[in-house]
């Protein structure tokens, strides 16, 4: 009886793991879907918007805490962080995702795929650096949003609230961004343009503009995504670098410019590696790669993606 | 072969010679032998022009994919750590320290991934293809840092300096001896055999047929050429080469960890060497390799924040010269040509 | 002899059936044109028999052997091999390379590594002639992509003969030529079929092509051979006369 209710727990809290891993590989993964399916622009510069969030997070948190964290009380501080974190932040993000999509990402749409990989890993490593000078080498983390909210106690251990909270406003954002692709005139012209780039160019709608919005919206999830993270954890140079693969998994496996898909697949690698990481800690990332490997193999266009590259 | 171009051949060899691109070539080859007996030269840049022979092999093998056959790799660091890692463990466990052993060991090994990663990846090309390369590469490196019982993890594994035909020069010479009387001469020669054989496979037959499947797959295949299979045995080419000169890092750093031989950034800037020396030609990966090992020895001494530089430089290349220094080169050379032929016409 | 005959091929892509049971043979020596509106199946037919596309059913039998799933690269060097309507060329190499890439392939030279080619002549010579014959001039430095479309159109059908075909499949090779050159370029075919003993089978839109140079005619229709004779009496056809000619 024991045992089984000790199972029991373990699956709970490794099933929350997994979401909560999957969440910030969603709202990587998908902007960077959204972006190549428009605009085949596989851009490798992606995954560091999402430390860059993340870090804008941690100084603005600090910020934030300095000047009201006093006068207000708890709800009132917790209010203020989730402005912060949730709008904020991702506004910045977006800023600087507006001005680096005309300077530096623009000039690239029209060249070869090859140089579009190339092209954005020198992009990569400005950010990495331009990162590390801003911010220092030494990691960081921000945890008051994390502490205010606590923990809720399960038998052998507590688990974090702000999982949770992560969670439900990933899902919440997924469905938002269902809504606006299917529903919105931004978001189906942005469908069509994954499926045919040549009708809707003759067809008098304005790209380029369309262009830019759904890049800087891919930005801003991005950032989001690092906002929600750095309360759980920290952060520190070279995770570009990491979650540029992670984000490229969730791209392959899902399929090419398909939601459903990057949905899908954040939870089967976000779930692969909470599994991995108690049972098999040594082979927990390597199952993911390998996972991306097999489906590249047996089916190119990924779980739900039609683009075929 | 027939008299008219054997006697062609002749004057193309006198002409080659004779030019000023030959006299130039003819000094550099009489440089790279002397230089460390040139007054002046110390350690300091023996080592620098050792590295850059190195990445000069990694870049000539990388431009088989690339240039010759049309596929960017991310994956190259699995070949280049793959040997180096090969290497180190095989010294460690098998306690033999012989170059002429554990070279063979290294290239071989580095063959052997790239027989099974390019078996696995040849059915792609483009966006897909350089991802399916990340993955599999990237999968080499987590486990190396995992199974870090075997490997040594983070930390990586030392590679001492190895006997020469049963000869420890070490012992004999000290570093700086071994350093600029053998070690520079081993990867000189390594590099002058990558040059020589690769430049022979690339103007072969073979060569020939892996430039028609860049150019188009549909018509290689339409003129009876099996299109993966050769996929494959470039990346067998590409990734023995590539061992070479990732056990010729080994030796000259004398220690590797994962995070310099076979993190996915080190593919990525074997990448960035070749397309920086241009990837239309074939000694611009060694133009390439000199230039970017000698910026970053600049930026690494002006910045810490040397990777910006790179960064910048890579983004630049990309954006105003895709042709990289050998496509400024050839321009020069038109222009030259050009301003000759204006002025023998007055 | 026929040296290639299919029976009741037919290729389905889902719902559509592309080629519907097609029995055709061809003869050595043989030149048959191959009409029909577009979407009659031209295409895929060109495709299944040179390995493609996999047919759903039916067989092919070349050269007295039945082709089954065979690749499309061991099809050519068998001797089946095809033109492509839109110049399937490799840009950066020279009309010569382009030619003696086909040329060295046919002979099996692809895995010598060790002969550099700009010292090795008797197939360059015949690249050189081969061009030659068709009107292209040997220029050492000028790239595939540099000629003009014309002279691509023609390069991509050299490059198919030099494969010394059993079976030629020629798709549209007089298309995007402008009128006064598609004589010329059929002209310069025409003294090549007759020195040899290839077999050719070529799509083209044009009906007076069609009457000048093939020998017998096969049009499709809907995926459906609809006749297969002469060309009087294909041409003269009221099927084909409504449904190819447009003519009410």
């Amino acid at each position: 009886m024991y045992v089984l209710q000790q199972f029991l727990i373990d699956q709970l809290i490794i099933v929350l793991n997994g979401l909560s891993r999957a969440s910030t590989l969603f709202l990587l993964g998908t902007g960077l879907s959204l972006v190549y399916g428009m605009l085949n622009f596989m851009n490798l510069a992606h995954a560091a918007f999402l430390p860059l969030g993340a870090y804008l997070s941690a100084s603005l948190i600090r910020r934030t805490t300095g000047v009201v964290g006093d006068s207000l009380g708890f709800v009132g501080l917790f209010v203020v962080f989730l402005v912060v974190l949730l709008l904020v932040v991702p506004a910045i993000a977006s800023m600087v995702g507006l001005v680096m999509e005309q300077a530096l990402f623009e000039p690239l749409y029209d060249l070869e795929d090859d140089y579009h990989l190339l092209a954005t890993f020198g992009i990569i490593l400005m950010m990495e650096d331009s990162m590390k000078f801003v911010w220092g080498g030494q990691p960081v983390s921000a945890t008051a949003p994390a502490d205010l909210l606590g923990t809720f106690s399960i038998p052998g251990g507590t688990y974090p609230w702000w999982s949770i909270l992560t969670i439900l406003i990933t899902a919440a954002i997924a469905g938002t961004l269902y809504y606006f692709l299917e529903a919105t005139r931004l978001g189906r012209i942005t469908l069509a343009m994954a499926e045919d780039k040549e009708i809707v160019s003759v067809s008098g709608i304005d790209t380029r503009s369309i262009h830019l919005k759904i890049f800087v919206i891919s930005v801003g999830l991005a950032a989001l995504g690092g906002a929600l993270y750095l309360p759980g954890a920290s952060i520190t140079t070279g995770l570009s670098l990491e979650f540029v693969i992670l984000a490229f998994a969730v791209l392959v496996i899902g399929g090419l410019g398909s939601l459903k898909g990057a949905i899908v697949a954040s939870l089967i690698i976000g779930l692969v590696q909470a599994y991995g990481t108690y049972y098999i800690p040594q082979l927990a990332l390597a199952a993911v790669f390998l996972l991306m490997a097999a489906v590249i193999l047996v089916k190119p266009t990924g779980l739900f993606g039609e683009i075929d590259a | 072969m027939s008299q008219d171009t054997r006697t062609g051949l002749v004057s193309e060899i006198k002409g080659s010679v004779t030019s000023s691109w030959g006299i130039g070539a003819a000094l550099l080859a009489i440089g790279a032998f002397a230089l460390p007996y040139l007054p002046g030269t110390s350690q300091f840049e023996v080592f620098l022009v050792a590295q850059i022979l190195t990445f000069a092999i990694a870049g000539l093998a990388y431009n088989v994919l690339l240039g010759y056959t049309g596929l960017l790799s991310f994956g190259h660091a699995a070949f280049f750590g793959g040997s180096a890692y090969a290497i180190g463990l095989f010294a460690q466990y098998a306690g033999v320290s012989e170059l002429l052993v554990l070279l063979p060991v290294g290239v071989l090994a580095a063959g052997t991934v790239a027989a099974i990663v390019g078996y696995v990846s040849v059915r792609h090309t483009k966006v897909y293809y350089a991802l399916l390369m990340l993955a599999l590469a990237q999968l080499l490196y987590v486990l190396t840092v995992k199974l870090y019982t075997v490997t040594g993890g983070t930390d990586g594994v030392p590679i001492t300096a190895p006997t020469i035909a049963g000869v420890d020069y070490l012992a004999m010479w000290g570093y700086g001896g071994y350093l600029q009387g053998v070690l520079y001469y081993v990867i000189l020669l390594a590099f002058v055999v990558t040059a020589v054989l690769l430049w022979t496979f690339m103007h072969s037959p073979f060569g020939l047929t892996l430039k028609t499947i860049r150019d188009s797959p549909e018509r290689a295949r339409a003129i009876g050429i099996p299109v993966y299979q050769y996929r494959w045995y470039a990346s067998i080419v590409s990734g023995a080469f590539t061992g070479l000169a990732g056990a010729m890092y080994a030796f000259l750093n004398g220690h590797v960890t994962p995070g310099t031989v076979l993190h996915w950034s080190r593919s990525g800037e074997l990448a960035f060497m070749t397309v920086l020396g241009g990837t239309g030609s074939f000694l611009g990966p060694v133009a390439g390799a000199g230039a970017f090992i000698l910026i970053r020895s600049q930026a690494q001494q002006l910045t810490e924040y040397w990777h910006f530089v790179m960064g910048l430089v890579l983004f630049l290349v990309i954006v105003f010269e895709p042709e990289g220094i050998a496509g400024i080169v050839s321009r020069i050379r038109r222009r030259v040509r050009r301003w000759r032929k204006d002025r023998g016409d007055r | 002899m026929a040296v290639l005959q299919t029976r009741e091929l037919t290729k389905t892509f889902g719902e559509l059936t592309a080629v519907d049971s097609v029995d055709f043979a061809i003869d050595s020596g043989e030149i048959v044109g191959i009409i029909g509106p577009n979407g009659a199946g031209k295409t895929t037919l060109v495709n299944l028999l040179t390995g493609v596309f996999e047919s759903t059913s039916g067989e092919i039998v070349f050269d007295g052997r039945t082709l089954g799933d065979s690749p499309v690269y061991s099809r050519a060097q068998s001797g089946l091999v095809r033109s492509f309507q839109i110049p399937q060329i490799c840009d950066d190499l020279t009309p010569v390379e382009n030619v003696r890439s086909a040329i060295l392939t046919r002979e099996g030279y692809n895995k010598s590594l060790f002969t550099v080619l700009d010292w090795e002549d008797d197939t360059r010579l015949e690249a050189s002639d081969l061009l030659e014959e068709f009107g292209i001039v040997d220029q050492q430095e000028t790239r595939a992509k540099a000629i003009p479309h014309g002279d691509k159109k023609i390069l991509d059908v050299c490059m198919s003969i030099a494969m010394r075909p059993k079976l030629l499949v020629l798709d549209e090779p007089t298309s995007g030529v402008a009128t006064e050159n598609k004589y010329t370029i059929m002209e310069r075919l025409r003294s090549y079929f007759e020195t040899s003993e290839v077999a050719v089978l070529f799509i083209e839109h044009d009906m007076e092509l069609i009457a000048e140079y093939a020998e017998r005619v096969v049009a499709m229709d809907r995926g459906r051979k609809i006749i297969d004779g002469t060309p009087e009496e294909v041409l003269e056809d009221e099927t084909v006369k409504r449904r190819i000619r447009g003519e009410e």
